[in-house]
């Protein structure tokens, strides 16, 4: 991968003749980092397929349009969340949305699927993760997975530091709570 | 992925990710994205050129539409008007002893004034010979 600067890579972009080049370029840098936050979200392999997919598309489609005012990794971030829970919305609309029901759903996603390892802890982990407030889950993901620095997620998700703190603080109480409970 | 140091109590000190992808799934998946995309560009021309044409197909539906009934309505009315006029012109034209039906010519053929006979005679036989061959027939075997 040539070693340009994101900076770089939105001109190359907007050169009709470098545009695919660049994109890949792009690609090959944030799209491991995306899959996983999408992941995350989601739980499921194919559905975090679906949610970058659909990101990758919207990159495409708007970057041209992009002012470097915002890095381009907090954006590309702030398309992959809105992504991920609008399929998390759609799949809630017809499967129920109550926690019994997700918890339900999650354990039944996660048991079958073939591409988690993970152990008994694990799956409970990502049960709490799934119980959360959509936005403590998300603020909850890129704090401890992603170990976004406040201020960053902040741009990524426009809510201020302080709201940030006491959500991610909130998630873990529930969390370290669903644990010890369950 | 590799563990990290977790802080939250009840799990283990390393952060581990439990979720696997399949194998080669981030080699070829920039291929399948831009496959994807050129997909999707290829679905947003066609659409885009439907939503293109849509406004002239609608305005030729319409004028085609109109254009039919404005032809209906003017068929009906220059039908109407022109059975009016020819009873109009043949009422005046008779009125006006401009025409004569074939009765009156008839009865003056069958008069004895044998004077106006003979000047009636030859255009009696005109008229009907150029309206009527049935009666003109009659006419010549009396």
């Amino acid at each position: 991968m040539p070693d340009l600067s994101d900076k770089e890579i939105l001109e190359q972009f907007r050169d009709p003749g470098q545009k695919e080049a660049a994109f890949r370029i792009l690609l090959a840098r944030y799209q491991e980092r995306l899959y996983w936050h999408c992941r995350r979200l989601v739980t499921s392999h194919d559905d975090a397929d679906d949610a970058l997919q659909n990101t990758l598309i919207k990159v495409w489609g708007n970057l041209d349009k992009f002012r470097a005012d915002s890095g381009l990794y907090t954006w590309l971030f702030r398309i992959a969340t809105n992504e991920s829970l609008t399929l998390l919305k759609q799949k809630n609309k017809y499967n129920g949305s109550d926690d019994r029901e997700i918890d339900e759903r999650v354990t039944e996603n996660l048991s079958a699927d073939e591409y988690f390892d993970g152990d008994e802890l694990q799956l409970k982990l990502q049960k709490a993760i799934q119980s959360l407030p959509e936005k403590q889950r998300v603020v909850f993901n890129l704090k401890y997975y992603e170990e976004m620095k406040y201020e960053e997620m902040s741009r990524v998700l426009k809510t201020s530091e302080g709201a940030l703190k006491a959500s991610y603080h909130h998630a873990v109480k529930k969390i370290e709570k669903y644990l010890k409970d369950e | 992925m590799k563990a990290e140091k977790s802080e939250i109590k009840g799990l283990p000190d390393r952060k581990e990710n439990p979720f696997r992808v399949p194998d080669g799934y981030f080699d070829n998946l920039s291929d399948r994205v831009m496959d994807r995309i050129r997909m999707t560009e290829e679905q947003n021309v066609n659409s885009s050129r439907k939503i293109y044409l849509r406004p002239y197909l609608s305005l030729a539906a319409s004028i085609s539409g109109l254009a039919l009934v404005v032809y209906i309505v003017m068929q009906s009315i220059v039908g109407s008007r022109d059975t009016a006029f020819s009873s109009l012109d043949i009422s005046v034209l008779e009125s006006n002893g401009i025409i004569q039906d074939e009765l009156i010519v008839a009865e003056s053929y069958t008069s004895d004034d044998e004077a106006s006979y003979s000047e009636w005679e030859e255009d009696a036989i005109n008229y009907l010979a150029s309206n009527d061959a049935e009666l003109y027939n009659l006419l010549e075997s009396n």
